[in-house]
């Protein structure tokens, strides 16, 4: 078996962050006795990632997705537990280690502002040292994947955000790492550009066999991408699994699609049966307790004249927004 | 050291072309900041002027000329040592230090490059000022060939010194939020310690040692008062040993705090 490319045991970051009361008397106390707070962002995690897996990396805002991220990548420093990013300790920074791994965050790391993207990218080759012929070879492939062949001669600052995001991921794999921490690749682009992104993504995790963490508040990105989920909530894992998995672990629910036969249905008599959560072209879209889900689908068969029924899970975003409902206690360990 | 340079030497020539195109596209921002850098000396220079015409033509055995050439070669050692620094505060705070840190190149060397690449796209237009200058206000040089020769290294030490110095002082933002009080005590400091505002020779004894002793001599006034011949051969070469460990001392200081505030980055907005 081959060993994880990613490995983490009993993470624990612990942030201290300064606070105090509103108000002026309290602003001027705080010259003179500072309070801090202790914040764990992340209470004791442990997974692993195999080479060549996309694991999406889920959570609310304020998880501790991103602090993951960041300790992986070298930026932080782990309060306590064991990190390990292809057999180096991510916090040594060492330059061999920083070769082979990417962060993307945001749209402003690889790009400098002013001048075009092309010649960042000659910049990034120094700084990796990569040779002439690799360069221009992944430099074409990320050309053509990306579409990005009339912008990077443009100045960075005249592009939109879509281009200048897809600009920023190509300027962050020139190097072609093999492990790369995507935190929110997709986030403020338009449906087209995330779809390209994603497709991306895809087709550099076949060719290169990277292994990818990334972290996106899109389902679709995660439902494209990643068979495999880690849920973050509270700085803890809830999950670890195969995205399927979670989605039978935590949806309460299922939605029943209701067509009806030519004689129309009242939607005060069919809201009997559960929630009705839409009514559009024809069909009536019902929400109803999992465990119900058979017994009433079969009492609508024989007790209303319809032609087609059908089950379906919810969408995956039902799920997510249930787990990160559920108070911390009553989140079942995984 | 050989295979370490073979290895900066790319992205310290790409980070040179890099920042030239910048400068570049910023052509007005940099006949700014030229002006700014220009009307400085200038004031003093006007300063000085009256007050040595005041007091009969010399201030403490320094005339106008004495001052003007003093001034001249200040502007050059001064436009080689302004070291743009106030981007680290913004760089952590703002979190944008986070794409730096995860390349496999120390954010130092791009700094470098960045510095070389400013200072030598403005020296051709700080040169038209210093000879403006002297049409102004003639100067009295006193050159001779090995002040000159020895003045390269004492330019090049100082610069290098006062970048360090700053740029390790901007690295406190890795602790405290703001460091523009931190830069004010430096900028005050600077101002008198250094012979920014006054040459050393003007100000008393005990001043000129705590000048002597902090860095602040060695960036600034040392380089002025190597060209202009104001030392001896011997001053000169304690003065360039003085300068040599004050480098070596710097980056040390530099990698130690660096090391640590890197442990201490929180990329809180990143």
């Amino acid at each position: 078996m081959t060993s994880p490319v990613i490995e983490i045991e009993h993470l624990v970051k612990t942030y201290h962050v300064p606070e105090r009361e509103p108000g002026l008397r309290a602003a001027l106390v705080s010259l003179i006795k500072r309070k801090t707070r202790e914040v764990k962002a992340v209470h004791d995690i442990s997974f692993q990632v195999q080479p060549g897996e996309i694991v999406g990396f889920l959570g609310p805002n304020g998880a501790g997705k991103t602090t993951t991220l960041k300790t992986l990548s070298g930026l932080l420093y782990p309060t306590s537990g064991k990190v390990e990013v292809l057999n180096y300790q991510p916090s040594k920074r060492e330059r061999a280690f920083l070769r082979q791994i990417t962060l993307v965050m945001g749209q402003r790391n690889q790009l400098v502002w002013d001048i075009p993207a092309a010649d960042s990218f000659e910049l990034n080759r120094a700084i990796y040292g990569i040779p002439e012929t690799e360069f221009r070879q992944t430099l074409q492939e990320l050309v053509e994947l990306l579409d990005l062949g009339p912008l990077i001669t443009k100045p960075v600052r005249n592009l939109s955000l879509g281009e200048r995001m897809k600009c920023e991921i190509a300027g962050a794999l020139l190097h072609r790492p093999k492990v790369l921490f995507l935190d929110e690749p997709t986030i403020g682009l338009d449906v087209t550009a995330q779809r390209r992104i994603r497709e991306f993504i895809r087709e550099y995790n076949a060719r290169y066999g990277a292994s990818v963490l990334l972290t996106s508040h899109y389902m679709a990105d995660v439902e494209a991408l990643c068979k495999r989920v880690i849920v973050i909530h509270h700085g803890r894992i809830i999950f670890d699994g195969q995205l399927s998995a979670l989605v039978d672990r935590f949806n309460v629910n299922k939605t029943i699609i209701v067509r009806p036969g030519d004689e129309p249905i009242e939607t005060a008599r069919i809201a009997q049966y559960g929630e009705v959560i839409s009514e559009e072209n024809g069909q009536i879209t019902l929400k109803v307790p999992r465990d119900q889900a058979t017994r009433v689908t079969t009492r609508l068969l024989t007790e209303l004249p319809i032609t087609d029924v059908s089950i379906a899970d919810p969408p995956i975003e039902d799920a997510i927004e249930q787990i990160f409902a559920t108070p911390d206690e009553a989140v079942p360990a995984n | 050291m050989i295979q370490k340079w073979a290895f900066l030497r790319p992205i310290y020539w790409m980070n040179f072309q890099v920042n030239v195109m910048t400068a570049a596209q910023y052509r007005v921002s940099t006949a700014f900041w030229i002006l700014s850098l220009v009307a400085e000396p200038i004031v003093y220079m006007s300063v000085w002027a009256a007050v040595t015409r005041e007091q009969g033509g010399s201030l403490d055995g320094l005339t106008v000329g004495q001052f003007s050439a003093y001034f001249i070669t200040w502007m050059l050692v001064r436009h080689f040592s302004v070291a743009p620094v106030a981007e680290m505060e913004w760089r952590i705070r703002d979190g944008l230090m986070s794409g730096l840190l995860v390349r496999p190149v120390n954010p130092i060397h791009a700094d470098i490059a960045e510095n070389i690449a400013s200072k030598l796209t403005a020296l051709p237009f700080v040169i038209l000022v210093m000879i403006g200058l002297a049409f102004a206000y003639p100067p009295t040089f006193n050159l001779q060939v090995w002040t000159v020769l020895a003045f390269i290294p004492a330019l090049l030490m100082g610069a290098s010194i006062r970048f360090l110095f700053q740029y390790t002082l901007g690295l406190a933002a890795f602790w405290v939020t703001r460091t523009n009080a931190i830069f004010g005590v430096y900028t005050v400091s600077e101002i008198f310690l250094s012979g920014r505002f006054v040459p050393l020779a003007l100000l008393p004894a005990q001043v000129v040692l705590i000048a002597s002793i902090l860095p602040f001599r060695w960036t600034l006034s040392f380089p002025v008062e190597v060209v202009l011949g104001q030392l001896s051969m011997e001053q000169v070469v304690i003065g360039l040993g003085i300068q040599a460990l004050w480098l070596l001392a710097m980056s040390q200081i530099f990698r130690l705090i660096w090391a640590f505030g890197v442990r201490q980055y929180t990329a809180v907005a990143g």
